[in-house]
């Protein structure tokens, strides 16, 4: 895709997706809200770059992208309250093994849910895709996992000449 | 967007590569810009970094006393050359593995505690996955969180940027593209 095109598709995409941080900041913390968001943006740039999409693709790729985000950030909010709730029944002395167990497992679907929306994202990816980009995202999601790495170790040294 | 501009401006500065113009205007910008004035901050630290050779548990000076002190040991007194053949090649010569063992042994220490961290597993992990083991990572520390954001935002702009600009040098002419050289020679604004 074109340099201008690309970016423009890419800005008033991420412009329809601000409201979407702005609900979900309200449940986590906002460092980490800001990390997940920008984490976000940065691997859909380098997502539309790496498998170089067409317009039609991304008109395909980007909403249903958007759609699993919105419900990532829901299944996120009740996973970060359940997780708050089970902290307090853990410091407190009236928690039985029954409702233990229940919270755990009512936990574990909702990390299964978020894992299945990130198969339903490679789902479509795998729908829209030519062969060499299919190929090519494996390889993308290797080196954007391995980059986040590399950029928190970066962040690493930053602070750590920072505060000594 | 002129912020992604200046970036690539300290970046450039930071290798002496701006015109005196353009180092005047990004002076300028990073009086009144704090978020240019922390990417530069940040990118100072991590070239400091970068420069710095392999950071290895023993201090020079260490190493270098060492050999002082085993050469003195070793050609103490008066000897022949082929005393000291002999010297080097008899008992000394298991000192001198002894040290190289002993030194490799600490830089080998070294490296493993220095080396930077690594992903624990690349594939096949999810998307949620991996992000959940970089935020486990940072954890409650702030301060990391705020630094990581910092250079998560630099590379959006880096990316932003190759995204408006997409290797601009291939719709370049022969002709252009000399001139260009000429002007990055010359030390001229492009």
């Amino acid at each position: 895709m074109k340099g201008k095109m690309l970016l423009a598709s890419i800005l008033s995409f991420l412009l329809i997706q601000g409201s979407l941080g702005a609900q979900n900041s309200q449940e986590q913390g906002p460092a980490q809200e800001r990390i997940r968001e920008n984490v976000y943006t940065l691997r859909l740039i380098r997502m539309t770059q790496a498998l170089d999409l067409t317009e039609e693709q991304t008109s395909r790729i980007y909403p249903a992208l958007g759609r699993i985000e919105k419900d990532k950030a829901n299944v996120q909010k009740k996973f970060a309250s359940g997780l708050r709730e089970l902290k307090d029944l853990l410091g407190s002395s009236r928690a039985g093994d029954e409702e233990l167990v229940a919270r755990v497992r009512a936990l574990q679907a909702l990390r299964k849910d978020l894992r299945n929306l990130d198969d339903e994202f490679e789902r479509i990816l795998d729908e829209n895709l030519t062969t060499v980009q299919k190929a090519s995202y494996v390889i993308f999601s290797v080196d954007f996992y391995k980059g986040l790495w590399e950029n928190l170790n970066k962040a690493r040294l930053i602070r750590n000449k920072r505060n000594p | 967007m002129a912020c992604r501009k200046f970036e690539r401006w300290i970046s450039d500065d930071m290798d002496n590569r701006l015109s005196d113009k353009m180092r005047a205007a990004l002076r300028k910008h990073l009086k009144e810009c704090e978020r240019c004035r922390s990417y530069q901050e940040n990118l100072k630290i991590l070239q400091a970094e970068a420069q710095k050779p392999g950071e290895v548990a023993v201090r020079a000076e260490f190493l270098e006393d060492l050999g002082r002190r085993l050469e003195k040991a070793l050609y103490s007194g008066p000897a022949s050359g082929s005393e000291k053949a002999a010297r080097l090649g008899g008992r000394w010569k298991w000192a001198w593995a002894g040290v190289a063992v002993f030194v490799l042994a600490l830089a080998g220490g070294a490296f493993l505690l220095l080396r930077p961290k690594t992903p624990p597993d690349l594939w096949p992990a999810s998307y949620e996955d991996s992000l959940a083991l970089i935020l486990g990572e940072i954890g409650e520390d702030a301060d990391l969180a705020e630094s990581f954001d910092q250079v998560l935002e630099a590379s959006i702009g880096e990316a932003l940027f190759e995204a408006e600009y997409p290797m601009f040098w291939e719709d370049l002419d022969e002709d252009e593209i000399r001139l260009m050289e000429l002007d990055i020679e010359n030390g001229r604004e492009i």
